[in-house]
């Protein structure tokens, strides 16, 4: 085919089927794609420069804010280097409601791209379900943290708040809830023709490439590759929890949204053994000094989306010298792009939509003004002042 | 957990140093004209997959310094290849003929800290950063002009 014949598609950046912005280049042949390009660039913030302005401190509660739906993961993530470099411990019942409040997350983040999933698909009743449902994780995680999407409930040496009995048996109601519901879902999934038909054998991605593009997460345990850093390098309180690997084989949409409500269930099995187990004791243990010693030190823990890295090199100081955030995304979203091969058109939201992709996640780094067009670095101290003196 | 020898002696004679964070953390340093090989080496010998490259600037010592974090799986540790690269002269060989998947981090490294990957077809500036911000932000130098 003659490559002029092509026609190039923009999907994005604003488009129904991406709830941020990002741009798919995609040309077809027909309905046939040849070909994605993925431009980024839309959405950066400047996070990991900012991070570099801030106190160690400061950065536990930016952090959080690198994504909505994964904050807890990502402050879990922060502290864990700032814990190593600084030389503090988190007490065993922290780690356990640090592990409690992340696995909440999972629930409710797997809960909702199922449902953004049954809404790029064109099923709105299984997306409405769903929302309907989650929003009691939410209710939960509120119960734990406090708030409802934004814990900031990791902090450097522990968590913030205790739990009690009461707050904890209104939890396992919840989960009982899901429970059921989502044995529903999960065969509506497995047995309804539309779903199956839009899911199925869609943007495969094999096993040796999903390592060889280097896939995290849900994606890479769609193809089968069993790792998962909650196993593989354990955190908080997984090394003494008892839970499975979900893998699927085939590789494809259907395979990858398997995964996710499958771990939906080993999420709630998780939540109850924490809750069988919670040791008492306190829930914060030495407080973070304010200036913490030279050193480095690279956290990975399992988001709901993969693997997310944070790599810090600190000088000494209040501040940290270099902060390198490698979220699950960012893997995803760029290296997908192979997924999308021998589809149609009208599977690039769908095989995208798989990825459960973040593009607040993927995209961090550059913060400035550029009103009047004048360039320049806007210090959070500064912000601070402008909106005081308003 | 097996010793660090174990661990590294496929890729003897490829590095200069190694440090551990950690016991599953290991900072393997290498100069620039054995850091290819290494990594072909690393992925030949090992499951593995590349987790992110980490770029930091030293304008201090005038240098990059450049981490590949590598999870292994055998062994169920990072390897963090550390290669440093001249400040003024900031290049060194790309590595997406190894790891395809590195692609986007070379791209991100090029567009935030100006380190050129030779052999990467694919560097572009404004790759995230936004058309009107000039130079590179992630180097300490950086003003914001």
């Amino acid at each position: 085919m003659n490559k002029s014949t092509y026609v190039e598609i923009p999907v994005g950046p604003q488009h129904p089927a991406l709830h941020e912005p990002l741009l798919l280049r995609v040309k077809v042949d027909g309905e046939a794609v040849v070909d994605v390009q993925v431009i980024t660039g839309y959405n950066h913030r400047g996070i990991e420069k900012l991070g570099e302005r801030n106190t160690w401190i400061q950065n536990a509660y930016l952090y959080g804010r690198v994504c909505g739906i994964c904050n807890t993961v990502h402050a879990q993530a922060y502290v864990q280097c700032v814990e190593e470099i600084g030389g503090i411990q988190a007490p065993p019942r922290a780690n356990y409601l640090r592990t409690l409040v992340m696995e909440l997350e999972r629930i409710h983040s797997h809960m909702l791209i199922t449902a953004v999933m049954a809404e790029l698909t064109g099923f709105d009743t299984l997306f409405m379900l769903l929302m309907r449902d989650r929003e009691r994780i939410m209710w939960s995680k509120e119960i734990v943290t406090g708030n409802r999407v934004l814990a900031d409930y990791i902090i450097p040496g522990g968590v913030k708040w205790d739990v009690n009995k009461d707050k904890l048996s209104k939890i396992l109601k919840v989960l009982d809830f899901i429970e059921e519901r989502m044995k529903y879902y999960k065969k509506v999934i497995m047995e309804d023709s539309i779903i199956n038909k839009r899911w199925r054998g869609i943007g495969i991605i094999r096993k040796d490439e999903a390592l060889e593009y280097c896939l995290v997460g849900p994606t890479v345990r769609g193809s089968g590759v069993k790792t998962d850093i909650r196993k593989d390098d354990p955190y908080a309180a997984y090394g003494e929890l008892d839970f499975e690997l979900i893998t699927y084989d085939e590789g494809d949409v259907w395979s990858r949204m398997m995964v996710r409500v499958d771990e939906i269930f080993e999420s709630i099995n998780m939540i109850r053994q924490i809750i069988k187990k919670l040791p008492d004791g306190p829930i914060a243990g030495k407080a973070l000094p304010r200036v913490i010693k030279p050193g480095e030190a690279i956290s990975r823990v399992e988001a709901p989306r993969g693997e997310l890295v944070y790599h810090i090199i600190s000088k000494g100081g209040q501040r940290p010298y270099r902060v390198k955030v490698r979220t699950p995304s960012f893997s995803n979203i760029l290296n997908g792009v192979i997924a999308y091969r021998n589809s149609l058109l009208a599977d690039v939201p769908v095989i995208l939509g798989s990825f459960d992709p973040c593009i607040a996640c993927m995209e961090r780094l550059i913060v400035y003004d550029v009103r009047k067009n004048v360039e320049k670095v806007v210090p959070i101290r500064k912000l601070i002042r402008k909106r005081v003196m308003r | 957990m097996t010793s660090i020898d174990d661990r590294l002696k496929p890729i003897e004679g490829l590095f200069s140093k190694v440090s551990k964070l950690r016991d599953n953390r290991l900072i393997i340093e290498t100069d620039l004209e054995k850091f290819k090989e290494l990594v072909k080496k690393i992925k030949g010998s090992y499951t593995s997959y590349l987790t992110s490259i980490v770029a930091t600037d030293f304008p201090d010592k005038n240098v990059f310094e450049i981490n590949y974090n590598i999870w292994v799986f055998d062994h169920q540790t990072m390897f963090s290849v550390r290669v440093r690269i001249p400040r003024d002269n900031p290049k060194l060989p790309t590595i997406i003929d190894i790891y395809p998947g590195g692609l986007p981090y070379e791209q991100e490294v090029y567009d935030l800290l100006g380190i050129v990957f030779e052999g990467n077809p694919h560097l572009r500036e404004h790759f995230f950063k936004p058309e009107d911000i000039k130079g590179y932000p992630l180097r300490k130098d950086w003003k914001g002009e």
